[in-house]
């Protein structure tokens, strides 16, 4: 029986960064959808129920990685939200909207697997 | 124009995408690096390649610790929106 994908939704401004991102975690058999957008991110939401959603703080049209975290939990209250950012304060902020970890830009394709594969491993053991 | 806001985040962005795109293409090398039959010389290559990446992605890194240090001192005397002195 084939073991169903975690599905992982990436959120960023910056499409080269989804296209990076998820070139990666999808040879770590996730199954990655992008966007680029808020409206997008909260369609894909609505439609495919990620189980953990990336989301970039700083979008530089549309509403804000906050308000996307708070409409993606509005839809899909069951996903594990992971803020990043540039900012510190403002990626911490974040977790007091719901968001369950933060990553600080710069970062690393492993560090970002790290936390992934750690949600993801408290999600296949329910 | 850019606001100092928008031209902070942007080389931010920069820096990420040189980050996230040495290590992900990293990893497309490690992985010819445990293909079977190749040269000493191809492998001498690619570890030369891996090398380098890594060095682009701690330059990165560097770079965005200067632009932190920027950031704030510009931050500190700047309306980052407006671009007028605080």
């Amino acid at each position: 029986m084939q073991e169903k994908k975690i599905k992982l939704l990436i959120v960023d401004d910056e499409k080269d960064i989804c296209k990076f991102e998820k070139e990666y975690l999808e040879k770590h058999n996730y199954k990655v959808s992008t966007a680029e957008t808020g409206q997008k991110a909260i369609a894909i939401s609505k439609r495919e129920k990620p189980d953990i959603a990336l989301i970039d703080i700083y979008m530089s049209k549309g509403i804000d990685g906050i308000e996307i975290l708070q409409k993606i939990l509005e839809v899909n209250p069951e996903c594990k939200c992971i803020m990043s950012s540039w900012d510190k304060a403002k990626a911490i902020e974040a977790k007091t909207k719901g968001a369950i970890d933060i990553l600080i830009k710069p970062a690393e394709i492993k560090d970002l697997e790290k936390i992934v594969n750690k949600i993801a491993a408290k999600l296949t053991k329910k | 124009m850019a606001t100092i806001r928008e031209l902070f985040h942007s080389l931010g962005n920069i820096h990420n995408l040189l980050v996230v795109g040495a290590g992900v293409t990293s990893e497309t090398v490690e992985e010819c690096l445990e293909e079977q039959g190749l040269s000493l010389e191809l492998k001498i290559k690619l570890s030369k390649i891996l090398k380098n990446l890594n060095g682009i992605s701690g330059d990165a890194q560097e770079a965005d610790r200067k632009l932190r240090e920027i950031h704030d001192r510009v931050y500190a005397v700047i309306d980052p929106d407006t671009g007028k002195p605080k």
